[in-house]
């Protein structure tokens, strides 16, 4: 007992000594001699993104080098705990020179007027694709630079050897689809294999439908913000859940995809038990690494509707930088900013992550060296795509997630399934003072 | 009496307990419960506006809530009955000195350190219904193979032996502590006494017990109510409601961005496990035998 | 303990236990352990197959060097962070649960039910964090310790409270009567008879800060102090597919707790005279 006790006295008195001289930060290198050039920083928090963060990093690596400036990085999680992390650094101050949020909804969601700096008027502005400094900017002001190159298409996924085998052609009406689903099924395959287990796989049938909601009226998302209109007002809203619900409905849908996720959904695909797999870009990451020998086999196409004239896939925006309206060292941020979003830096990325999409940085073009499937989802995208609609609206309830999973599991139907979004989104768009 | 009461009342300085009560006090409790304000704003983190008592009646309007209500209570009530009860019975098994059975209280509290992530993972993987260990150890020997997660009959039962197996650990862990803290002088008076093992354990270490059951019991159901990371991990709340407790309501809220309504929820959830746990921790605390 | 022969059927009900155990407990962990040798497509596959090609010391050693050795930094604050934390609130709370069982009164009545209020609710997190902020430790170690103190402080307390509640007053009297000081009765009578107690909670709440990620990642701030768990967390993020990797982390993360576990119990199991003290 004794022993304890002096053990406690003791690392209370570490304690107190520690308390003494406890720093926050650590301290940037003292300039002990005056001879020394003083030491340029940045400081940068990134989330981990699954697969983006090491070429994140590595495009950070490649501006220390070449500038000379030291850059802290501090990785926080990503996804719905990030938003919610950043939101509290912001508030409690301490955020880094530079920090990761997505365009769209989400930036407009951390107040860019009051939490970032403004790069409208910066060169490398002119270096990013028109549809992303569109999602970034609000009041007319540019806030964010992509921090990753690619883009992320949305549409089907489809193995070429399935379809070589029963003879099948690319679809370009959902009827075609669907018949070509009937031959997979009577030959014994799974037509679709969806990862249906988490939030990130529910809900993209539905997401990757609203091309057609942009195709006939691109103005939705500004009407619906205002409540002018209702998700009912658009028929390819409860299109796009209708499809989902068919996929189950008919028999097409791969039991396993309530418990799939992303791996599994890319094996079932790449094995030649499934035909089809609904998904953006972002795939191609899984693909790669689950059965790589197979990825040559895999293919694209958008999700068809009912005109074959009318087809084109959604795209998502990649995450972005943006300078912190406090920060300490704002012309190391510009510098850095100013690098990636030149080719050079893309050929960085590349080295460490996987390209996943379309790119969106002017200048740079994709290598020879991808995947077949990326080069037919980057045709489409140049050819027909519309940015998604979280990107242009920022309302989105919390349940979604679950209600699309409840309608592609067939246990609710299309129709029910509007409606409790409708519901859902309403409570979102009061909460957030958008609806009365 | 009198006398004895205050000489207690002064020798028992409360400057004993100042530290760790201004600690509790001001870095947990003040700020926690001030946050609960929140609750009756519209609050986007960076700025709040004043709405009175409207995200309650918003949070009871979602479809998913009465569900996981009625789902909140179920994993509650399951989760901690069931530590409760075989917790006793494992320790009581487990409690003597020897090899075998500390590398069996090892074994069992092992899962606790694993954290509920790798446990939801793995668990994850394991119930698969096609793919998973257990179904196919289960098809080999000719035995049905349940869908596990998939199957919104089946998921919440899943779940709650998953957080069975993790937590029984912990439970045992108290209960043996105080096994161990029933001075032998009892046990030996009651032998001398002629009483055998039932009688002994009704008479002696039962009743002094009920310190560890009281602890255990109000520790568990709290975090019956409260916790849902694990089933998070394993079914996001799914199939459908089948899985959805407070927890995962709230939680959808808060990553959705709606603070004041997440908070409402937190205020609910803080009524009504307050509801139940004070009068159950209050009854079973006045059977603590006074020596 | 009850002094009893060990009868044929104890002997089955432990052979049935460990058998039972094997399944129950085995059956996972070498999951977990034999994942954690693979190559990244093996391991994505999460059998329970033991590797085709052994991987463990690459994997382990990529562990290890990534990000310029962010895990060995880890684990070093994770230990300082637990050993702080753990030892100053064992000291506070056993403190204040033995006034507050001993002496009668509104105020302990009161933090009874403050207690417990405090085990309900979760961390709030910016209104604390303001509160670190005006006494100056938001973002370091002293200030993290501190929430972790806080955040423990009811579970501690009710835990040791209940365990007091089992230690006759009659002990306490003696000593009053041969002049002992609150101090010295506490700390020279009453808190070694808490041992078993003491222990549990040094084992549960140890467990506890270690596997905390939250608190540190809004607490104690930058690219230095990281903790253990935000290093699992790198690993498994959004279901990336290097399983191997995971369980590889996760493998080597429990090693510290566990042999503090194991260390702890014994120190409960072997050399329990407490009878001997109500003489």
């Amino acid at each position: 007992m004794k022993k304890l006790l002096s053990v406690l006295a003791l690392l209370s008195v570490c304690m107190a000594s520690a308390l003494a001289q406890g720093s926050k930060e650590p301290a940037s290198p003292a300039t002990t001699s005056d001879a020394a050039k003083k030491e340029r920083r940045l400081t940068l928090m990134i989330n981990d993104g699954a697969g983006i963060m090491e070429g994140i990093q590595a495009e950070i690596d490649a501006f220390e080098r070449k500038s000379g400036i030291t850059c802290e990085v501090e990785v926080v999680p990503s996804g719905d705990s990030g938003d919610q992390f950043t939101k509290v650094r912001l508030a409690t101050g301490g955020m880094a020179d530079l920090f990761l949020v997505l365009p769209g909804s989400k930036m407009l969601e951390l107040n860019p007027s009051e939490n970032m700096m403004d790069l409208t008027s910066k060169p490398f502005i002119s270096n990013v694709n028109s549809a992303f400094v569109d999602a970034a900017t609000f009041d007319g002001k540019v806030y964010g630079v992509p921090a990753v190159p690619c883009s992320s298409a949305g549409g089907v996924f489809y193995n070429k050897k399935i379809y070589k085998q029963l003879g099948l052609e690319v679809p370009t009406t959902w009827d075609a689809f669907m018949a070509n689903c009937e031959k997979i099924k009577a030959a014994g395959l799974y037509p679709v294999s969806n990862p249906n287990a988490k939030t990130s796989g529910k809900q993209l049938t539905f997401l990757i439908n609203y091309f057609y909601v942009n195709a006939s009226d691109s103005g939705f998302p500004v009407k619906y913000a205002s409540h002018q209109v209702d998700l009912h007002d658009n028929q390819n809203f409860l299109k796009g859940l209708k499809k989902m619900y068919e996929f189950k409905a008919r028999g097409f849908l791969d039991p396993d995809s309530e418990v799939n996720v992303h791996d599994d959904a890319a094996r079932a695909l790449e094995e030649g038990r499934a035909a089809h797999t609904v998904h953006y870009t972002d795939f191609v990451k899984y693909l790669a690494n689950v059965v790589p020998e197979a990825i040559g086999d895999i293919g694209f196409f958008p999700l068809p509707d009912d005109n074959p004239d009318v087809r084109g896939v959604t795209m998502w925006l990649p995450i972005s930088f943006v300078v912190n309206k406090n920060a300490k060292n704002v012309t190391e941020a510009m510098e850095f900013l100013n690098f990636i979003t030149t080719p050079e830096a893309v050929e960085a990325y590349g080295s460490a992550s996987q390209f996943t999409g379309p790119l969106i940085i002017k200048g740079a073009s994709l290598p020879g060296t991808i995947p077949e499937v990326l080069k037919e989802a980057q045709e489409w995208t140049v050819k027909s795509s519309a940015p998604a609609m979280e990107f242009r609206c920022a309302i989105k309830g919390s349940n979604q997630a679950t209600i699309c999973g409840m309608v592609a599991a067939g246990t609710m139907t299309p129709e029910d399934g509007l409606a409790e979004i409708e519901k859902d989104n309403a409570i979102d768009a009061r909460d957030k003072g958008l609806w009365k | 009496m009198k006398t004895r009461k205050t000489i207690l009342q002064s020798y028992y300085s409360y400057w004993f307990a100042v530290p760790g009560l201004v600690i509790y006090l001001l870095i947990f409790v003040l700020p926690t419960f001030s946050s609960f304000y929140f609750a009756l704003t519209r609050w986007d983190m960076l700025s709040s506006t004043f709405i009175g008592l409207q995200n309650f009646k918003t949070f009871f309007s979602q479809t998913n809530t009465k569900a996981s209500l009625a789902n909140t209570f179920i994993y509650a009530f399951s989760t901690s009955l069931s530590k409760v009860v075989f917790g006793m019975f494992i320790a009581l098994g487990l409690v003597k000195k020897s090899k075998s059975h500390s590398y069996l209280e090892s074994l069992i509290f092992f899962p606790t350190l694993l954290g509920y992530v790798v446990v939801g993972i793995t668990f994850s993987k394991l119930m698969h219904p096609s793919r998973g260990l257990i179904n196919m150890v289960l098809g080999s020997i000719g035995l049905p193979k349940p869908r596990w997660l998939a199957d919104p009959a089946i998921a919440m039962p899943a779940v709650i032996l998953v957080d069975f197996w993790q937590g029984i650990g912990i439970t045992t862990v108290i209960y043996i502590a105080g096994l161990n803290s029933i001075p032998q002088t009892y046990y030996e008076a009651a032998v001398i006494d002629g009483c055998n093992a039932v009688q002994r354990f009704r008479h002696v270490t039962l009743p002094l017990l009920v310190p560890a059951i009281n602890s255990v019991l109000t520790l568990s159901l709290i975090g019956g109510l409260k916790h849902y990371e694990l089933i998070w991990t394993m079914t996001e709340g799914g199939p459908g409601y089948a899985t959805e407790v407070l927890g995962t309501v709230i939680y959808k809220l808060f990553a959705a961005g709606n603070y004041g309504l997440s908070t409402a929820g937190y205020v609910l959830m803080f009524i009504l496990t307050a509801a139940l746990v004070f009068p159950l921790n209050t009854w079973v605390g006045k059977k603590e035998v006074g020596l | 303990m009850m002094v009893e022969k060990k009868s044929i059927g104890k002997r089955i009900g432990l052979v049935a236990a460990v058998v039972f155990t094997f399944f129950t407990h085995w059956v996972v962990f070498w999951f977990i352990w034999v994942n954690s040798g693979k190559t990244k497509s093996e391991a994505a596959q999460l059998s329970a197959r033991l590797p085709v090609t052994p991987h463990f010391l690459e994997n382990y050693k990529y562990i290890l060097d990534y990000r310029h050795n962010v895990f060995i930094r880890s684990l070093f604050n994770s230990l300082k962070l637990t050993i702080f934390s753990i030892s100053i609130l064992i000291l506070v709370s056993s403190m204040a649960a033995f006034v507050l069982q001993r002496r009668p009164g509104r105020i302990s009545k009161a933090s009874h039910k403050l207690i417990i209020a405090g085990l309900i609710v979760p961390l709030s997190v910016i209104p604390t964090f303001w509160v670190l902020h005006l006494i100056g430790v938001d973002g370091t170690l002293p200030g993290l310790v501190l929430v972790e103190i806080a955040t423990m402080f009811a579970f501690s307390t009710m835990v040791f409270k209940d365990f007091i509640a089992t230690i006759p007053p009659d002990i306490d009297n003696a000593a009053i009567i041969d002049g002992a000081s609150l101090p010295q009765l506490f700390f020279r009578i009453v808190f070694p008879l808490l041992k078993p107690v003491t222990t549990t909670i040094i084992i549960l709440k140890s467990v506890e800060v270690y596997n905390d990620f939250y608190n540190p990642l809004y607490f104690m701030s930058g690219a230095n102090n990281t903790t253990v768990q935000l290093c699992v967390y790198l690993f498994q993020s959004s279901f990336n597919s290097n399983y191997e990797h995971l369980f590889a982390v996760v493998c080597m993360t429990i090693v510290p707790p566990l042999v503090m576990f194991l260390f702890l119990n014994k120190q409960i199991i072997g050399g329990m005279t407490v009878g001997s003290v109500k003489g």
